[in-house]
């Protein structure tokens, strides 16, 4: 004791010491000694690979490896926080399986390696024979400038239009949603709406797992003493539901109805008559006649589903106020299960000036085959009741990737789409990309592309439309629906030819012809924009492993074979390379970047991301000059450059005062307006039946989704120890009840069965997820259970999105 | 056990337990309209006896969720929780100090990581969390660390649960991740000097989580009465990336 008190008291004089030299002291022993102040890592910012949040991340590398993360404070997105994924982000480049090498079938489940050189030979000759019938399968992991080089292979290249990312399976609803509403895409507010609100409505969303740091930014604002009304709209009870003040589960696809009950109360209360409804808004309901019986819903017209009737058709006040008459709080009830009350509660507080009312909602209102409806029925409820153009109010869609925004919309790597969310239906905008292309008049084709299921049916029919698939940075062998027709087909048609570029092998490698090594996130320059309409830049920071090389290099390579094949459409109008003069150097000599050793002599995003920046003026989604975001922890589109030269990024829409591009004194302006007077929509939409429901047969509902340990179809983050030792398998949570009546415990083991197919699951009762009576919920992460065998394609008729959130299955013991 | 007498009081209790809870049951039961639909309005159950929430059958419950864990007595009576006051002896060994660094390194990817959570997790809320790591307890020798970062309620965002199996076999595939450890210690500036904090202060903002009384061996301060650590111990701006990126270089950057 007396030793310890000696030692401390000889310690606090030598402190005493060296606070009265200290800046001089450590400033020399920092010098002297390697680890002071520093950590001998090399910091580099990037955007985490994940989900659509985008949080910043600064990645710490030693000798070519990364060895430790953090989370970058700097970054106003998450500040300073990440979630278990996002902190052990640098760990996914490191699975001991990766791929390093071309990989070429030889038999049934037999690769032998070739040279890259034999691999682009095989895929350019593959292509140049039947161009047509090839198509690029693309992703909303794609970095901006991957899906850039992909988009003008396929659009300029080859002169048609089948491209397509799997964010049509995430959030193509949301796109359709916002074009129908506002003329065009993305969301109108911003995170920094979740520091203002004060009522926060959930639809069929669980981001206390899906989207933590955002569930964390605005949930943490109550340890400060800020009260916030969290009112979780579900059809389970989740983690989300342990914070929310209330919790309302609602019948598969009754969303509709509680949308239009809360738009039903808002009309009695004489909201039609409000001066901002009568200004800025327009009344729409969809062209196609709705049911009259909304348990049986209409097959669409072709007609009506055309992309021109996305915008709908008008309808006045006192009709809209007829339509939605019906949608009483007891009707709603007997329709979703939402008790009456607190749809009156929630009409309540849309009403009440005094508060400020966020919806925010990811995958349950996309996946859904009335996502575009559902998602026009948000923002209209917040239009209806004023919810909107205020700090913390609004109606805001999540992304589950990290550029479904950034590359998949923005880029425009659907088959509908141009860069700059440009609809190629439109003569004007094909002009305009031939002209910033310097393509020959004519070039890009008019005629939209194969969507999703489309391409993937094509490709799965012996005699289909498709036979040459490219998949980049996605597993549709996982994630598409209904796996039994819309992949695994593949294995009947023998001509078909599978091209595969991933870090690891996959469900989807399991049936490629040819197999290509990809470099992947900081192995890789790059660029993502999240679902706020930031833009995030970074640098390549580790080599990749053995061959592997970036997909952007993979396919330029081949458009460069190609174009040394003499492939006509390869050419621009002058006969040059299509990509000559987006790489080309200031002296007007073209760097040989199809070579690998070239590739990295100049920065090959810079230059593509500095060409595809002129089209995105035309939507109003300014794009800063490159080196602006290499500076920047991420900007939001609109960036504009200010009379000082600097640029300044925009955080809400349409509102004066905020939004560079709305006219002094307009208030409110939607200056890419449906109806061109400057207004956005409010829609009616009528709640209908879905395609399938639990009948006698296949009494349950079957809801699939992720758990916050593993990013969709877990090819990364099963090969995170931390992660998958927290989750390593998936399950089948079941309520109580049903598994009482089924006379099965958590673990034993269950068959779930559609009519599509069936998967053997252990049983979870009261496990992370709550399923009310009658549903079942299964997570689709692990590659040895795949619940999409089960799924249904089934899909909503604009945006072409699948509905993976409800179908019908029955359960049997095991 | 006892003998009968107290049996036969535990049995009446059980008994009216199971009244009770088939009272409430019952009256749940008839309250739940017709509509399958409808949940509880309230997600916090009023801890009265209306809101309070069934017991769960056996079956519902996952036995290896709830196993035994292996670092943890779970006997009541055993279960002491102390608190060991400022001026008793702290171990600076070497030895322990190594020790704790190979534990804490075992639960955490890297240096700076999130450590997984030893136990199992039965409670999603942050409450139960609380318990024992909002101001760090030491039970029979097991320390559960205080809470270093308390503006945050939501520990299972970033803490993900290591060692509990959950349903099924683990994907075995090997990572060759190998995670930076960070230093061992701080460096001081002579024999003696207070040493620099060798890790960033993001995240770690107690020190006393791992410095304090209830800190792990080895790695207590010697004078945990001493309220103001970056008094003496300097914070490391590298380390905290606090000029990183856009952010101007602070002015002494760069000379001499």
């Amino acid at each position: 004791m007396i030793q310890l008190e000696r030692r401390d008291f000889l310690k606090m004089s030598a402190m005493a010491a060296a606070a009265a030299m200290i800046a001089p002291g450590t400033a020399a022993a920092a010098e002297g000694a390697a680890p002071a102040g520093g950590d001998g890592l090399t910091w580099s910012k990037a955007p985490c690979r994940f989900c659509g949040t985008g949080c910043g991340v600064l990645l710490g590398a030693k000798d070519g490896k990364v060895v430790a993360m953090q989370a970058d404070k700097e970054a106003d997105v998450n500040k300073g926080l990440c979630c278990m994924k996002g902190y052990h982000v640098g760990l996914i480049l490191y699975g001991q399986d990766r791929l390093t090498r071309p990989l070429k079938r030889v038999a049934e489940g037999k690769y032998e390696a070739i040279s890259w050189d034999e691999a682009l030979t095989i895929i350019a000759e593959r292509i140049k024979a039947k161009p047509g019938k090839f198509a690029l399968y693309g992703s909303g992991q794609h970095t901006i400038v991957e899906g850039y080089i992909a988009n003008k292979f396929v659009k300029a290249g080859l002169g048609h239009n089948h491209i397509d990312p799997n964010a049509r399976l995430c959030m193509a609803s949301a796109a359709t949603g916002y074009n129908a509403t506002y003329g065009v895409d993305e969301p109108t507010g911003c995170y920094d709406d979740l520091d203002h609100c004060t009522v926060l409505i959930s639809w069929g969303n669980n981001p206390a797992e899906q989207h933590p740091v955002l569930f964390s930014r605005v949930m943490d604002r109550r340890l400060k003493g800020d009260k916030i009304h969290f009112i979780d709209l579900a059809t389970r009870r989740t983690r989300s539901s342990e914070q929310a003040d209330e919790v309302h589960f609602f019948a598969p696809n009754s969303d509709l109805a509680v949308a239009n009950g809360i738009a039903h109360l808002l009309v009695k209360k004489g909201f039609i008559d409000k001066e901002w409804v009568q200004k800025h808004f327009n009344f729409r309901k969809r062209v196609a006649e709705y049911a009259k019986d909304p348990a049986k819903p209409v097959d669409f017209d072709p007609e009506a589903i055309k992309p021109q009737n996305l915008t709908g058709a008008p309808m006045t006040a006192a009709e809209y106020a007829k339509a939605i008459e019906e949608y009483t709080p007891e009707h709603v009830e007997k329709i979703s299960g939402v008790p009456a009350d607190a749809i009156r509660r929630m009409a309540d507080l849309f009403a009440d000036p005094s508060q400020k009312v966020l919806s925010w909602w990811c995958m349950g209102p996309n996946q859904h085959t009335r996502g575009t409806a559902m998602n026009s029925l948000l923002h209209s409820i917040h239009h209806l009741a004023g919810q909107w153009g205020k700090p913390g109010c609004g109606s805001l869609s999540l992304t589950g990737q990290p550029s479904a925004c950034g590359t998949a919309r923005e880029v425009g790597t659907f088959c509908h789409l141009l860069p700059g969310h440009l609809p190629v239906i439109n003569p004007k905008y094909r002009e305009l990309a031939e002209e910033y292309w310097s393509l020959p008049k004519g070039r890009i084709s008019d005629k939209i592309g194969f969507h999703t299921v489309k391409m993937w049916e094509e490709f799965c029919k012996p005699d289909g439309a498709v036979d040459t698939i490219w998949v980049q940075v996605t597993n549709p062998g996982q994630t598409l629906p209904n796996q039994k027709k819309l992949f695994l087909k593949k294995k009947e048609c023998p001509d078909k030819f599978l091209i595969v570029s991933d870090v690891y092998p996959t469900a989807t490698t399991a049936l490629a012809d040819l197999i290509l090594p990809s470099a992947m996130y900081v192995e890789k320059n790059g660029m993502y924009g999240n679902a706020e309409r930031k833009t995030q830049q970074w640098f390549k920071m580790v080599p990749p492993p053995g061959e592997a090389r970036d997909d952007a290099w993979q396919t330029l390579a081949v458009s460069r074979r190609l174009f040394d094949m003499g492939v006509e459409t390869m050419k621009d109008k002058d006969g040059e390379w299509i990509f000559a003069k987006t790489l080309k150097n200031p002296d007007g000599s073209v760097p040989e970047a199809w070579k690998w050793e070239s590739y990295y002599s100049i920065n090959v995003d810079e230059r593509c991301f500095e060409e595809f920046r002129r089209f995105t003026r035309l939507k109003h989604k300014d794009l800063a000059p490159y080196q602006v975001y290499v500076k920047a922890h991420g900007l939001r589109w609109p960036v504009v450059q200010q009379p000082d030269g600097s640029w300044k990024e925009t955080l809400w829409r349409f509102v004066e005062g905020k939004d560079p591009y709305v006219k002094p004194g307009a208030g409110w302006q939607f200056y890419h307006s449906n109806s061109k007077d400057d207004r956005a929509f409010i829609w009616f939409h009528q709640y209908e039946q879905p395609p399938e429901m639990p009948d006698a047969a296949y009494p349950f509902w079957l809801c699939t989704g992720r758990v916050i340990e593993h990013w969709h179809s877990g090819t990364m983050t099963m090969r995170v120890p931390p992660l998958r030792r927290s989750m390593p398998h998936a399950y089948v949570e079941v309520h109580p009840d049903d598994a009482a009546a089924l006379g099965v415990k958590s673990g034993d083991q269950v068959v779930v069965e559609s009519r599509r197919g069936e998967l053997k699951l252990p049983v979870w009762i009261n496990g992370r997820g709550k399923p009310p009576k009658g549903t079942v919920f299964v997570p689709f992460f692990d590659e040895r259970l795949q619940i999409n065998l089960v799924t249904l394609d089934a899909h909503d008729p604009f945006s072409k999105q699948p509905d993976f959130k409800k179908c019908a299955v029955r359960l049997r013991r095991a | 056990m006892a003998g009968p007498g107290p049996a036969r009081g535990w049995l009446a209790i059980l008994c009216a337990g199971i009244m009770g809870v088939a009272l409430v049951g019952l009256a749940l039961g008839m309250g739940t309209p017709a509509t399958a639909w409808t949940a509880p309005v309230s997600a916090r159950p009023d801890p009265g006896l209306d809101g309070a929430l069934p017991a769960p059958r056996y079956a519902e419950i996952d036995s290896r969720a709830r196993g035994v864990n292996a670092h943890y007595h779970s006997d009541l009576r055993t279960l002491v929780s102390r608190t060991p006051g400022l001026a008793e002896a702290v171990d600076t060994s070497e030895e322990s100090r190594r020790a704790t660094l190979a534990r804490r390194a075992a639960r955490r990817a890297y240096a700076g990581a999130p450590p997984t959570i030893p136990h199992p997790v039965d409670a999603n809320q942050v409450e139960a969390c609380y318990a024992c790591h909002g101001q760090g307890r030491e039970i029979d020798g097991l320390i559960a660390p205080k809470i270093s970062h308390q503006r945050y309620t939501n520990c299972t965002q970033c803490h993900a649960q290591g060692g509990t199996p959950g349903p099924g076999p683990e994907l075995a595939i090997p990572n060759l991740f190998a995670g930076d450890q960070g230093p061992s210690s701080g460096v001081r500036a002579y024999p003696g000097a207070p040493p620099q904090m060798p890790h960033p202060t993001t995240m770690r903002e107690d020190c006393t989580s791992c410095h304090g009384v209830l800190g792990g061996k080895g790695m207590r301060t010697s004078h945990p009465w001493r309220m103001n650590c970056v008094q003496c111990h300097a914070q490391s701006a590298t380390l905290n990336q606090s000029y990183f990126g856009e952010e101007p270089p602070p002015p002494w950057a760069g000379q001499k």
